[in-house]
């Protein structure tokens, strides 16, 4: 049976044809024409009274008989409330929106000049939440979660378009209070008698236009609402491929397989040290990745310095560390340094003192790996995502105040 | 066997009446409106109503169809109407011989069963909105509470009610079911609801 039941009627009034959505829920509606205001419950259709043409107007783009696309579901402006709420200082004003979609289900779309738009769903929370409980300031428990009422007011309706789903009349009020934990948000109103629950979501100025398909008429202003959304999905797939180059930097130096290592201390006799200790033998390759050489030494008083060289095929030289005495004790100092050799084959690590031979033994530990990614390479580069990312979210901000600009005629695009 | 059911005649108009099911406490002649109470000894008039109108309506008197598979028809109905609008109660009887309410309020749709509960139930000046209320053995989260009249009725019902009285009622949710208490002169009335989905009432000849 399908759930959405058109009719139309003539305007006890006017005479003007008016087409109800839903008819078998409508109770009251509000003539196009003349803005009579006419209750359906009753035989012949009583007037209850005229509203006016032309006063509280709506100020944003929405109007009745519009057709969005909400939640993939077709939906329809068939009414609309102008709310007023004052103080001692000013007044202010909201419109909410009744939108119907075409399996009969009813959605409120609120809209506030200050706060933007909102999705209203009526929703039966798990647990009683009480007006006493809705203090601005104080958090109520819906279900699992502790929201925090951040503002409470009581309403006037100040003016009716379109179809109600009851017989709303010009000088009703209604208390209200709104809620939120994070990205939820939950609205509540209740007079003495009724109390109703809303779950909502803030609905952004793209994401409405894309709604109603309101920039099909404004190319574009289009075309800069779909490129701020493609610079939107570019930046964050950058900022993503930044986490990701992060977190490569920290798993990096546990990529990789050990080479060789000394087999505990090898001890250096002193007369040997200026002619050069070979410390071990090792088959290196060419290729992805490079070399890690670690090494701690005892280095005994009187020696300057120790290198570690590498000694290569065709006589290839290099010094991988040099290890530099500092101070006067007899001091364990360790080193670490990184390289990559030209050409594969089989090198010697020979250890040689610099100057005079030292007074004592000293004694080497050594251990070769090879890794497979330098960590700073992965930092670097994710700075650099981060940055471009950063760069990219921006201008995508800066067409989206474009589309919008040019949507809604301001200056100053 | 085809149970006989009696008849009777309208003590207004004279139009002979059929009552649809043993249980008529309540008939409204199709022809003048009268509404009559149904008893062993007779029909007691109550007097006229102005027959119920329909801007839309998703059932109608003697209206068929069926419901989740189960055919029935609508034997009657009563309207409530509160300040904000009405709702309909209409009272069905399925093939199968079994009877059920089907409450339409807003568009939405209660297959219903009613109990009383005149012992069990707080006074209704106790209901607040957003409070729990103990209704018999089930606790009900109050959503609405108000004062109806009843508008008046059509067809035939399963009880005795004075078209123009007035009732207290109050509206709750109990673990998703749906709860409406009526605070009558002969006593508290509870009718706790499942919600029905339109795909699941198929009624023929839609109006």
């Amino acid at each position: 049976m399908a759930k959405l039941r058109p009719k139309a009627l003539d305007c006890p009034s006017c005479g003007a044809s008016i087409e109800v959505r839903n008819a078998v829920r409508a109770k009251s509606v509000v003539c196009g024409t003349c803005t009579a205001q006419i209750d359906l419950t009753k035989p012949g259709f009583e007037i209850l009274g005229k509203l006016g043409a032309g006063r509280e107007p709506p100020t944003g783009p929405i109007r009745l008989g519009m057709h969005a696309n909400v939640g993939g579901k077709e939906h329809e402006v068939i009414g609309r409330l102008r709310l007023r709420e004052s103080d001692d200082e000013e007044t202010w004003f909201w419109d909410e929106w009744l939108m119907v979609s075409e399996d009969g289900s009813y959605r409120w779309l609120s809209e506030d000049p200050e706060k933007g738009w909102g999705i209203d769903e009526p929703f039966v929370p798990e647990t009683p939440v009480t007006p006493a409980d809705l203090v601005e300031g104080n958090r109520v428990r819906i279900g699992d979660k502790r929201v925090l009422v951040r503002e409470r007011g009581r309403g006037e309706i100040a003016h009716i378009e379109g179809e109600m789903t009851w017989r709303a009349r010009v000088g009703d009020r209604v208390d209200y209070a709104d809620a939120t934990l994070g990205l939820h948000g939950y609205a509540f109103e209740w007079t003495n008698d009724e109390f109703e629950s809303f779950t909502t979501r803030e609905v952004s100025r793209p994401e409405l236009w894309a709604m109603f398909g309101l920039g099909r008429s404004q190319p574009e202003a289009t075309a800069h609402h779909e490129r701020s959304q493609a610079l939107r999905r570019s930046a964050t797939v950058l900022f993503v491929a930044a986490l990701l180059a992060f977190g490569v930097a920290l798993v990096a130096p546990f990529l990789g397989s050990p080479v060789s290592r000394s087999d505990g201390g090898v001890s250096l006799k002193a007369a040997d040290v200026q002619h050069g200790i070979q410390l071990g033998e090792v088959q290196l390759e060419k290729g992805l990745g490079f070399y890690v050489f670690e090494a701690a030494a005892y280095m005994p008083r009187g020696m300057e310095s120790y290198d570690i060289e590498l000694e290569g095929p065709g006589s290839s030289k290099a010094t991988i560390v040099r290890f530099q005495h500092v101070g006067t004790s007899h001091d364990r100092e360790s080193a670490t340094e990184r390289f990559t050799v030209s050409e594969p084959g089989v090198y010697r690590i020979v250890l040689r003192g610099q100057e005079k031979t030292p007074a004592q033994d000293g004694q080497v530990e050594w251990r070769l790996h090879r890794r497979l990614l330098v960590p700073r390479w992965f930092v670097l580069a994710g700075i650099a995502l981060v940055v471009l990312s950063l760069w990219t979210f921006f201008q995508s901000r800066k067409e989206a105040m474009i589309a919008s600009s040019l949507y809604y005629g301001e200056e100053g695009a | 066997m085809a149970l006989e059911t009696p008849t009777l005649n309208c003590p207004s108009c004279g139009a002979s009446v059929a009552l649809k099911h043993r249980n008529v406490k309540l008939a409204v002649c199709e022809f003048c409106q009268q509404t009559m109470h149904v008893t062993r000894d007779g029909v007691d008039p109550t007097g006229k109503t102005a027959p119920l109108t329909d801007f839309a309506a998703v059932l109608a008197l003697n209206a068929r169809g069926k419901l989740k598979g189960r055919g029935f028809s609508t034997a009657g109905r009563l309207r409530f109407e509160y300040g904000a609008g009405y709702w309909d109660e209409w009272f069905l009887l399925f093939d199968d011989g079994t009877e059920a309410w089907l409450v339409e309020d807003e568009g939405d749709l209660l297959l219903a069963r009613k109990t009383h509960v005149s012992q069990d139930a707080p006074p209704f000046s106790s209901l607040r909105v957003g409070h729990y209320a103990t209704i018999g053995e089930t606790q009900v989260v109050v959503t609405e509470r108000g004062t109806a009249t009843i508008a008046g009725g059509e067809g035939q019902l399963p009880m005795q009610v004075r078209p123009g009285a007035t009732l207290e009622y109050a509206d709750g949710n109990a673990g998703g079911s749906v709860v409406m208490v009526e605070y009558a002169e002969d006593g508290v009335e509870v009718t706790v609801g499942e919600p029905v989905d339109y795909d699941d009432l198929d009624v023929e000849d839609e109006f």
